[in-house]
């Protein structure tokens, strides 16, 4: 044969490649679950089956459970690892994998999503989104797609929100819905509802002005952009001074949860910008709130701010998670959040959309707030450990708060509310004259030298423990167990219909599963990374699975730079991204036969 | 012959792809605004102040080994300030020219050095310098940089040193004397 004709041939050979590469590892003798792919309706996010996990906390309520119960408290020891998959990205995994009848999507950092067969990990598709070179922020992270119709959801760092053919991984339409040369990006999972994709901005720390926007699922239109702080003449604008509102931060970093027979989503809001509170005057609403947004309409129904004119850094973005149960004899429609301020509050939700306030305790030491209102929830402050520009002071939590953007779980078999907590830790930290502001660039007014450094360990830390796993019972208002880890905590919370709750978050890169009703150890494992990301469960062919991202990066990283600094000890925890699925063992061997085939 | 032909059609391929780089390299240059242009010889270093006004860098502002200037480069001629682009952030420090290396000494004027100040990690700003290391660091993954070396990594997770920007200095300003010595940024 002629050089030429071999050449011919490798042209041909190259050219069908890339159709190859659509489908990946998959082979010709499997069986493609996306050829019968089912379309998500809003029925089904409502009431999801109970073998799919098709929204990042899987319900719209944001219990983040399960109640396949396959595995169970009694067998969770036969647990073991069936396959796993390298994700080819390094920073901080924080995204579920999102299941719908036998497909699944995880999105990684540098805006990637990746869909395969959910039983065997086979590759179907991949998609990364081209992002501009000089495209900067401090959160290089993801934390799940959206799934609705035939559709696959990313909120990318470049604040556009893209539609992919569930099928294909061919971009449908790209919104961008705010500007990222002006500092502004996303990394949170898509609310969808009523037909709407709803995604929130980041970009806090570079001065920008939050909002929560809705785009049409079928053509990528603006439906409506609802800022969350509001422009002067609106409603709550008397709580701030001069411009300050122009650049207040308020970021909507996090999906919110969403009462579907209200029509409501209630969305967490972050601090205000920059961080020192004598650089915006004022309770700054609706910073550090929960806002109820109406989701025909985007109009603001109502909002609980759980503390004002912040000077901590302490975010509110996690959305409170819809809970109805028993507060002194009277049934309560909650909202249930577990504050960065270290408090656990407890809220009512309203038939008009307005939100009451029920009770708030602190989960961790907190010595900042010196009393509550018992009537509204407002806390009054002690000066000696608020910060200010030119004013260094120790608080406690720490910034990164009693419990930061890791999600928290409620378990209706259990009755328990699960909290990822941060105890025995303080900061130190105080504002400097502020630079003016100036586009995309960090607009805080504290060192970050300071912020680095910001971290104060208490002799528990020391010499106990610092992070934790809380269990409540919210119908006594106690804590009913704790487990505690020597140093860090990250982990989002996984709780399941067998009694199980499943976490990483430790930087011995652990994945533990602890008895839901006592916080017992039943099972651990070992990753290649630490783990940041909310776990998940669903089922396929009778074999109930438990999947996790390994990827150790963003806050988790950082605050270990922090400990490297202050401890007498430095721990290495490497980066790099893997999806872990795990099924019980009498089950593996089949598995195995099924995906070598 | 066969061979012949298909290592002249691999040279060809080649001659195009060089080709089309240059000419997409031209094609980028001609389409950039000139505010996002890399810095030229001529430009000189300033800093800004967040309202567009600017401030020409002196060198003998600068005193040894103390916290670096972040600038951007400024086309005297038109007045255009190179800003439009991050990665033409540059750190400015006077150190001790008797502790440079060669590549350092070369690319410096007076002890005065100009670096990227874009982390060869993921793109975040080395905005600290470590008195008693001697180090530029990064704030976001704690990457650091020796500016003595110019520019070699001395703690990861960065694996790329800083691309250094060679200067000279005219008239106490700080002029730009020839392109960055590496492509600033870094690889997503």
């Amino acid at each position: 044969m002629s050089l030429a004709k071999q050449f011919g041939i490798l042209a041909v050979a190259l050219a069908v490649t890339p159709a190859a590469f659509a489908v990946g590892g998959a082979t010709a003798a499997k069986s493609n679950p996306l050829t019968n792919y089912s379309p998500v309706t809003e029925a089904r996010l409502q009431n999801p089956e109970p073998e799919n996990w098709l929204q990042w906390r899987g319900t719209y309520e944001g219990w983040t459970y399960s109640p396949l119960d396959q595995i169970n408290a009694d067998n969770v020891s036969d647990l073991v690892p069936v396959w796993s998959y390298s994700t080819g990205e390094l920073e901080g995994h924080q995204a579920p994998p999102i299941v719908n009848d036998g497909v699944m999507f995880i999105s990684t950092p540098n805006n990637q999503v990746i869909a395969l067969n959910a039983e065997t990990g086979d590759e179907l598709w991949r998609y990364k989104k081209e992002i501009p070179e000089e495209l900067f922020q401090l959160h290089p992270t993801n934390r799940g797609v959206g799934l609705y119709g035939d559709k696959v959801y990313l909120a990318a760092t470049d604040a556009c929100l893209v539609a992919l053919d569930a099928k294909t991984g061919e971009e449908s339409w790209v919104t961008c819905v705010a500007d990222w040369q002006d500092g502004y990006y996303m990394t949170l999972s898509p609310l969808i509802a009523k037909g709407k994709v709803m995604v929130g901005v980041s970009g806090g720390e570079y001065g920008i002005r939050g909002h929560i926007t809705a785009v049409d699922a079928e053509t990528g239109k603006i439906e409506w952009k609802t800022h969350t702080i509001p422009a002067p003449g609106e409603p709550g604008s008397d709580t701030w001074k001069g411009d300050a509102w122009k650049t207040g931060g308020a970021s909507v970093w996090i999906a919110g949860t969403y009462d579907a027979d209200m029509g409501v989503a209630f969305y967490g809001t972050g601090n205000g910008g920059p961080w020192m509170p004598d650089t915006r005057p004022g309770d700054n609403l609706y910073a550090n709130s929960v806002v109820a947004i109406d989701v025909a309409t985007g109009k603001m129904k109502g909002y609980h701010q759980y503390h004002h004119n912040d000077a901590w850094d302490w975010d509110e973005v996690s959305p409170p998670v819809i809970i109805d149960y028993k507060h002194k004899g009277k049934n309560i429609k909650g909202l249930v959040h577990a504050g960065r301020n270290g408090y656990l509050w407890t809220l009512e939700r309203h038939k008009d959309g307005s939100i009451g306030f029920v009770d708030a305790e602190p989960f961790v030491k907190q010595n900042v707030f010196k009393s509550i209102d018992p009537k509204t929830g407002r806390p009054t402050y002690d000066p000696a450990h608020t910060p200010g520009t030119g004013k260094t002071v120790t608080f406690c939590p720490s910034l990164w708060g009693g419990k930061d953007w890791p999600p928290e779980a409620y378990n209706p078999k259990t009755g328990l509310f699960y909290i990822p907590a941060h105890e025995n830790l303080c900061s130190e930290m105080g504002g400097v004259k502020l630079a003016p502001r100036k586009s995309g660039e960090l607009y805080i007014g504290v060192p970050i030298s300071d912020i680095l450094t910001n971290i104060r360990l208490t002799d528990a830390a020391k010499n106990d423990h610092i992070g934790e796993i809380q269990a409540w019972d919210l119908k006594k208002g106690k804590k009913v167990w704790q487990f505690n880890m020597k140093e860090m905590n990250w982990g989002p919370l996984l709780t399941t219909g067998g009694n199980l709750l499943f976490s990483g978050g430790s930087n011995d890169r652990m994945f533990r599963a602890l008895d839901a009703r006592t916080g017992k150890k039943l099972w651990q494992y070992r990753a290649n990374s630490g783990i940041t990301a909310v776990p998940s469960s669903w089922s396929v062919n009778g074999t109930q699975f438990i999947g996790v991202q390994a990827g150790w990066g963003v806050d988790a990283q950082r605050m270990q730079g922090a400990f490297d600094a202050v401890m007498d000890h430095t721990t290495a925890v490497p980066q790099g991204g893997v999806l872990h699925v795990f099924a019980l063992k009498k089950n593996a061997d089949k598995l195995m036969e099924a995906a070598a085939k | 012959m066969e061979r012949r032909s298909f290592l002249k059609s691999c040279a060809c391929i080649a001659a195009v792809g060089a080709t089309e780089g240059l000419s997409s390299s031209h094609a980028e240059a001609a389409s950039k605004k000139p505010e996002s242009m890399r810095p030229k010889p001529g430009d000189q270093l300033v800093v800004e102040d967040g309202h567009g006004n600017a401030r020409v860098i002196s060198a003998s502002e600068l005193k040894l080994e103390v916290q670096q200037i972040m600038a951007f480069p400024q086309d005297p001629v038109t007045g255009v300030i190179r800003s439009g682009s991050r990665f033409n952030k540059v750190m400015v420090m006077r150190l001790n020219p008797e502790l440079m290396d060669e590549d350092t000494k070369k690319n410096s004027a007076d002890g005065v050095v100009a670096y990227s100040a874009i982390c060869t990690h993921q793109g975040c700003d080395v905005n600290s310098y470590i008195e008693d290391k001697k180090e530029f660091f990064c704030f976001c993954h704690y990457s650091r940089f020796n500016p003595y070396e110019a520019g070699k990594v001395t703690n990861g997770p960065a694996t790329r040193r800083l691309a250094m920007l060679p200067i000279e200095i005219k008239d106490d300003f700080i002029i730009v004397k020839e392109p960055f010595t590496r492509k600033p940024g870094y690889k997503k």
